[in-house]
């Protein structure tokens, strides 16, 4: 057993130093693989962008390259000029005759392109980069690696300098807590059925950086939660994202109101916070907002509340 | 001769004799499963607590405060309403499909063949749809008019003069039930927000269940089914011949009708609470069926409790298998069902149509 865990150690240690000779020899562009996996190829500096995601778009924008940005999704409302982009579909249904009209020479993916769209969009020819990050550094590395293929690494460098700086403000206050200190803490997505995040998403990472537990860790990605399980856990936070376009607000009202949540201690204390589904569902750079409103819920005492 | 007579009325007193205990023992089955998925879930709770809870719940509830709010809440709140949801759900499918295929005369009717299912299932996908302002509560409303409406096309689709013949009914529910499903699948993929909880509504889930949800759904249940148990002898009689059920002084046509809307209400009652679950209302009855015989008058009771106990060990797997997510009930029991069913068709290869 023991042998078994220190060999995959060491394996796990290989692996890590190979990733980082990878990461420095930049003279060799083809080692560096997307999220998805797929081998990045070097070419020049991308001109004609489209981007499959609303987060691909913030990133493009926080890097000032909205100009070569020549389509997006109808999901893409920030910043507000986004929404003037020329369209190329929703986010799961991608109108690939536009965008193969729009003759992009990069196209930003998602995990959900990931069984149809991509691999189709590559077969034609076309360049596809994946980005899909599950921790607030994968996010970093992904606007880093976005800043390069277009050819703009010191204006990526600035923000990701910015961002991590950021990141490191909070984590080093929330580091050093022990798990008692950490509160029980539980997402929810979705009321009917109960959806939570679980792990090996962003939302667990930025959960943990920000000082909390997931109690939703046992469950893999977004899925349902037993109402039973999740009493059975008693949150002391509750965090609920909202859309802003919406009026009615029902998952909330069933946090806020439902009888029988108010046996978990996030209720019966006031803790159940709203926080803007956008910030957190997207891995653009707006996460590390996402990243300080959460630490200031869980932790009121040591972080105040930040500005959006 | 007189001996003879005595004989056949033994034999159907025998019958009735053993109908009355199959009935019995099937209603103990059915207690007995209820109590165990009580006791069942993702949290340990110990049994003589949950006894507890429940006696202390039902006969002096004062005395319910001595055990933890937590456990009160998980037992009364949250498995007690889901696993009576359950129950009433199962019954209620079971009893429908059973009363169909009496009516229809045909093996395969049950609620997706009439549209009914698909007509609930749009009516509450296009209630996902509507702007958020529309409180939820009018989903399962939406559910139910819409299969009213659509039984009421393929009603009036099928008609033909003053009769409901067969054949036309079941060619008009299949093209109403495509149609409907079309734009059901349409709604769906033109939203990309709400996806995830229209995918497991189609599935079937009891995990709203909550007793508000109960008492609502309750009365249509027990009415559409109070109906329809009334009608075992017209569907005895009218498993014989339509027209020698004319003879023997039924009104076929209006029987018919009363069955068909009595089976719409339940079916939709049942769909709208807790999505389209298959399987039972074609399974239940042709078990029921192939061990107890053709009499409606037991069978559709038999059904009734199968059901209930079927769908209540459906969804105690459904919520205890992956625990703490869940799985859609709906793929429970067409992974329990399909194969339960190929086996029973296995055993008993002979007609019993």
């Amino acid at each position: 057993m023991s042998n078994a865990s220190s060999r995959s150690f060491i394996y796990a240690a290989l692996a890590a130093v190979l990733c980082v000779c990878a990461c420095t020899s930049s003279g060799s562009p083809a080692e560096f693989r997307d999220d998805s996996g797929n081998i990045i190829t070097s070419a020049p500096p991308a001109e004609r962008i489209i981007s499959l995601a609303p987060a691909n778009t913030e990133i493009i924008y926080a890097l000032g390259l909205q100009d070569r940005l020549i389509g997006v999704t109808e999901f893409c409302n920030y910043p507000p000029a986004a929404k003037d982009k020329p369209k190329v579909g929703g986010f799961s249904t991608v109108d690939i005759e536009k965008a193969v009209a729009l003759k992009p020479d990069l196209v930003l993916a998602a995990e959900i392109h990931n069984k149809s769209v991509t691999p189709q969009l590559q077969k034609m020819g076309f360049r596809v980069v994946s980005l899909h990050p599950k921790t607030v550094q994968g996010v970093i590395q992904d606007i880093a690696l976005t800043g390069r293929l277009c050819g703009a690494d010191a204006a990526a460098a600035t923000l990701t300098a910015d961002l991590q700086k950021r990141v490191d403000a909070v984590t080093t206050i929330t580091s050093g807590l022990a798990s008692d200190q950490r509160p029980r803490t539980l997402l929810v997505i979705w009321n009917d059925p109960l959806m939570v995040a679980g792990k090996s998403t962003l939302i667990d990472d930025i959960m943990r950086m920000a000082g909390g537990t997931n109690i939703a860790s046992q469950i893999n990605g977004f899925a349902s939660m037993n109402l039973e399980s999740i009493i059975s856990a008693d949150p002391q936070v509750i965090i609920v994202p909202t859309s802003m376009d919406e009026k009615g607000d029902p998952l909330w009202d069933f946090i806020t109101t439902d009888p029988r949540m108010s046996n978990t201690s996030a209720v019966k204390n006031g803790r159940v916070y709203k926080i803007e589904g956008d910030l957190i569902y997207r891995h653009s750079p707006r996460c590390i907002t996402a990243l300080e409103q959460t630490a200031s819920f869980l932790h009121p005492n040591l972080f105040s509340k930040p500005g959006q | 001769m007189e001996t003879a007579l005595k004989t056949e009325l033994d034999l159907y007193r025998a019958r009735a004799q053993r109908g009355r205990l199959l009935l019995m023992l099937a209603a103990l089955v059915l207690v007995g499963v209820g109590l165990l998925a009580v006791t069942a879930g993702s949290t340990a709770i110990p049994f003589q607590d949950i006894l507890a809870i429940l006696q202390a719940r039902i006969f002096a509830p004062e005395r319910a405060d001595a055990y933890s709010a937590i456990y009160n809440t998980i037992i009364w709140d949250i498995r007690l309403p889901r696993v009576i949801m359950a129950g009433f759900t199962g019954a209620a499918l079971a009893v429908a499909g059973a009363a169909y295929q009496g009516m229809f005369r045909n093996p395969l009717a049950d609620p997706y063949l009439t549209g009914v299912s698909q007509g609930a299932a749009l009516g509450a996908v296009a209630g996902f749809m509507l702007p958020a302002a529309v409180p939820a509560a009018l989903v399962p409303v939406l559910a139910f008019l819409g299969a009213i409406l659509s039984v009421a096309a393929v009603y009036s689709i099928a008609r033909t003069g003053r009769t409901l013949p067969v054949t036309t009914l079941i060619l008009g529910g299949v093209a109403v039930g495509a149609f409907l499903a079309s734009i059901t699948s349409y709604l769906i993929i033109i939203s990309d927000e709400k996806v995830h909880g229209i995918v497991f509504w189609l599935l079937g889930t009891f995990s709203l269940a909550d007793w508000w949800r109960v008492a609502v759904m309750i009365p249509y249940i027990f009415a559409g089914v109070t109906v329809l148990l009334l009608m075992a002898r017209p569907l005895n009689v009218m498993q014989l011949d339509e027209e020698q059920a004319e003879q023997l002084g039924i009104n076929v046509e209006r029987t018919k009708l009363i069955i068909l809307v009595a089976a719409t209400l339940t079916t939709a009652a049942a769909v709208c609470f807790c999505g389209a679950i298959g399987f039972v209302g074609i399974i239940i009855p042709h078990a029921v069926r192939m061990t107890c015989g053709p009499d409606y008058r037991l069978l559709l009771p038999m059904s009734l409790l199968g059901g209930a106990a079927f769908l209540i060990l459906a969804d105690t797997a459904a919520r205890t298998i992956m625990a703490p997510t869940e799985i859609p009930v709906g793929i429970i029991t067409a992974i329990i069902g399909a194969p339960f069913f190929l086996y029973l068709l296995h055993q008993k290869k002979k007609a019993v149509f």
